[in-house]
């Protein structure tokens, strides 16, 4: 499945790049909770300075790199996939002695495991500073770090994805972006016009959005919603279960397209010419239906919803010729 | 011995039901003798660069047959295909395709470590592959720090490396200027002569064709009848 020296070939590729991301990623929170102690310290010997109480609390559910370290995900999958098809290696790694579910793995499982050893690195760290400084209060901590790990990996595995299906690493990124919100553009600006069409009272819409659409978007899981009290559950556990679903789903799609991929085609926007076509047309489709709700937003009229859908119109249709069409 | 019979290949475009199939190669036959230089010449679009995707197995042809070393490549399935690439193929690439961070040695090492060779032994291999390429004094320099001669170089020792038998390239000197170009193709030629390796060269450049024993005209998909294999 995975072969270590391919491993080693795949390390050294982009070696410095996973280096420098390890350090950065690994001490992120530790330093930013030392950070926030050593400001509490401060604070305690300034007499003007007011604290809610005289020992430390350190809430992990705001924690900078906790929140942001999807975007390593997203990182090594494009360098992986996007960047070594920019720099024309992906026919010598394809070239080497190994059948591409054998590359696959490999591939999958180096960005995989980095993002898991930051993680565990950056938690054991911080859990010995917790162990050390004694605050009074970690909300967070462990439910924080799984969180950040699932959905780190979620959106490696997205990316990842993304990048067996596109030429070059902008379209990887777009196509992955577009992923990450597809359920609010498929099923979501279709049911605001059909609220407008319809003129409801609009409580089913938002249900649609908070029960429906919401959960099923894979950009909901790197805000902080999850985290707060009054966000409503398909089922408990649903915020770490439901990234794995769709870990799991994006790595299968990611693995079938890998093997499949026409490697004639690197440097088109889509390596399969069969899903230009359909994706250029929902392009202008989201536009003329994104830019026609805002169009009525911003003024409440059939005026501005008209006006709205046919720059939207115009958008979505320029977008898919440059991105997709031009290079087919 | 390379041998490609009735070779076919079509690209399908278009909805199930409504597909558009593309011929992009039509009733290919040819045959590269053992120790040939074979350029395989044609404009972009030609279908070259397929028929070298074919007869690595990269992709699988519609219909027609490879024969590789008396091997009938043609059903063959991904395992298949990575031990044979192991046991038979160089590849060389236009943009040389070497790992920045990794050395001239540590490049020209790379397939052996994939292969799992001892250390002891690989250190033998790549000193002496290095100094058949003529460059043992740039060892532990990176691609960045050489010329794009050296660098082909580079990736031509990596593609001898497993002593394939067969060396398959891709628009070997694309990336060169003319004075470099002839150095390599040289090279080539020397390669050839002493070790009797077969190099199938994809290009569009007369200069490159002229040093080959066979070369074979590609136009839109079709061996030019009478032209399949003109002696240089």
């Amino acid at each position: 499945m995975v072969k270590r020296q391919l491993l080693y070939k795949e390390w050294k590729q982009s070696e410095l790049t996973f280096i420098l991301v390890m350090l950065v990623a690994v001490f992120a929170t530790p330093f930013a909770f030392l950070m926030e102690y050593s400001s509490f310290q401060t604070c305690l010997k300034d007499a003007e300075c007011i604290v809610d109480s005289p020992r430390f609390s350190y809430f992990f559910n705001t924690d900078v790199f906790l929140s942001l370290s999807w975007l390593m995900g997203v990182f090594f999958a494009v360098i992986q996939l996007g960047f070594e098809r920019n720099k024309g290696h992906m026919d010598f790694t394809l070239s080497l002695p190994f059948n591409r579910s054998t590359i696959y793995h490999t591939k999958f499982f180096l960005g995989a495991g980095i993002i898991a050893i930051v993680h565990a690195v950056s938690y054991v760290l911080t859990y010995l500073l917790i162990l050390g400084l004694n605050p009074l209060e970690t909300s967070g901590f462990h439910s924080g770090y799984v969180i950040s790990f699932v959905t780190s990996l979620m959106f490696y595995s997205l990316f990842f994805a993304a990048g067996t299906l596109t030429g070059s690493s902008i379209s990887q990124a777009i196509v992955g972006f577009s992923t990450a919100i597809l359920p609010f553009l498929v099923i979501g600006l279709p049911i605001v016009h059909l609220d407008f069409i319809l003129k409801t009272s609009g409580d089913w819409l938002d249900k649609s959005f908070v029960h429906l659409i919401s959960p099923m978007s894979p950009i909901i899981y790197i805000t902080t919603e999850p985290f707060q009290s009054d966000y409503p559950h398909w089922f408990s556990g649903e915020k770490i279960i439901i990234p794995i679903v769709m870990m799991v789903l994006f790595y299968v799609i990611g693995l079938i397209s890998f093997i499949k991929h026409p490697i004639e085609r690197n440097g088109r926007f889509f390596l399969y010419q069969k899903i230009d076509r359909p994706i250029q047309i929902m392009v202008i489709v989201f536009g003329v239906l994104g830019f026609g709700w805002v169009g009525f937003s911003s003024d409440n009229s059939i005026f501005g919803y008209i006006a709205g859908m046919l720059i939207g119109g115009a958008v979505g249709a320029l977008t898919s010729y440059f991105l997709i069409y031009r290079k087919r | 011995m390379i041998q490609v019979q009735a070779l076919d290949h079509v690209f399908t475009i278009g909805k199930k039901g409504r597909e558009n199939e593309i011929p992009v190669l039509k009733g290919i036959d040819l045959s590269i003798k053992r120790g040939d230089i074979a350029c395989i010449v044609g404009r972009s679009g030609s279908g070259k660069s397929t028929l070298l995707n074919l007869i690595s197995g990269y992709i699988t042809p519609t219909s027609g047959q490879i024969v590789i070393d008396g091997t009938d490549v043609t059903g063959f399935n991904e395992k298949e295909w990575a031990d044979f690439r192991l046991d038979h193929f160089g590849f060389i690439f236009q943009s040389f395709q070497l790992i920045g961070s990794l050395t001239t040695y540590e490049n020209v090492e790379l397939p052996l470590t994939l292969k799992g060779v001892k250390p002891s032994e690989r250190k033998a291999k790549v000193e002496e592959m290095l100094k058949r390429v003529g460059l043992e004094d740039h060892a532990g320099h990176y691609p960045n720090e050489l010329s794009g001669g050296q660098q082909q170089r580079v990736s031509i020792a990596r593609a001898l490396i497993l002593n394939p038998s067969i060396i398959l390239a891709d628009e070997p000197t694309g990336s060169l200027d003319s004075e470099t170009e002839g150095e390599i193709l040289a090279f080539i030629q020397q390669l050839n002569r002493e070790k009797g390796i077969t190099f199938v060269i994809i290009t569009h450049d007369d200069e490159v064709a002229s040093i080959a024993d066979t070369t074979f005209q590609l136009h839109d998909g079709v061996l030019k009848k009478g032209e399949q294999s003109i002696e240089i």
